[in-house]
């Protein structure tokens, strides 16, 4: 936790008491998920020495369901995903340095699909735009003659490639 | 260029002076290769030039500039857009004089006039005399 606490506290995390603030922290310290809970209430400070276990649990469920604890769960936990970001990719690394790694192949995959990532074809209603687009040409053309009689404007003779007009 | 003619020239507002010079720029323009959306926008412009003097069948009537007008028209552009109108319509004699149809286009343009049309009666008149 650390690294976390390197970091600057977010806007949520800064709005909570202090003791909500190591109630948040210490449940990303705690050592198993199950009773991570328990261990966060007690670790903050919450309940005396001869609190039950049943009775720390009943204060963790309260702050977990306030919305403000909520909110700065979310944050803390966005800034811990990001400080793990090195590590990760050190152990992806660590992997990749060894091809006897039962892992290995998967590394690589995870590394080439953000590297060169899988692109996929869209296919979009090719005939509908080029009808569309003649269309709107023809009523060009056929506006700048309009335009080019009644101004008796000469145009040049129009290109014409492979017995259509360019 | 007859006194006449001269007159017509005189009693023309400087606007469709370079009005006139511009839609033969605009003509000129038109010879040249280009693409289509810019082809109809130089059209556009003429047909923007229109007024209840300077109508559709007037604009009809101006030839192309010249390759001397051109010239002319190289040396206004140097002083910028603003000025360079300013020469066209300070000009336009000149411009009159390399390109007969500004004094046809002119003629035409009077004729819709009432004053302007004894004027012109005056001036075929006065030629057949």
């Amino acid at each position: 936790m650390n690294s976390l606490q390197e970091t600057s506290p977010g806007q949520a995390f800064s709005a909570l008491t202090q003791k909500q603030q190591r109630y948040v922290i210490a449940l990303f310290e705690a050592p198993r998920s199950h009773g991570a809970m328990t261990f966060a209430a007690r670790k903050a400070g919450y309940g005396n020495a001869n609190s039950s276990r049943q009775s720390l649990s009943q204060m963790a469920y309260q702050l977990n369901v306030d919305p403000k604890v909520q909110a700065a769960i979310a944050e803390v936990s966005r800034q811990y995903i990001t400080v793990m970001g090195p590590h990760a990719v050190r152990a992806i690394k660590k992997i990749l340095d060894d091809p006897k790694h039962r892992d290995f192949g998967r590394a690589i995959g995870i590394v080439m699909d953000r590297v060169a990532p899988q692109s996929s074809t869209l296919a979009v209603k090719v005939e509908g735009k080029i009808e569309l687009s003649a269309r709107e040409t023809a009523q060009v053309l056929e506006r700048m003659e309009q335009l080019a009689a009644k101004f008796s404007v000469r145009l040049p003779a129009p290109k014409v490639i492979e017995g259509e007009l360019a | 260029m007859t006194e006449a003619e001269c007159d017509l020239l005189k009693h023309c507002s400087r606007g469709h002076k370079f009005t006139m010079v511009c839609a033969s720029i605009t003509k000129w323009a038109l010879r040249g290769e280009m693409p289509i959306e810019m082809r109809l926008e130089f059209l556009q412009h003429l047909e923007k030039m229109a007024d209840q003097f300077l109508t559709d069948e007037v604009i009809a009537i101006i030839e192309p500039l010249s390759k001397d007008s051109f010239e002319i028209v190289q040396e206004a552009r140097k002083l910028g857009p603003g000025k360079a109108l300013d020469v066209y319509a300070d000009k336009f004699d000149v411009f009159a004089a390399l390109n007969p149809s500004f004094i046809e286009a002119l003629k035409r343009a009077n004729r819709g006039r009432g004053y302007a049309r004894d004027y012109v009666q005056e001036l075929s008149d006065a030629r057949t005399l």
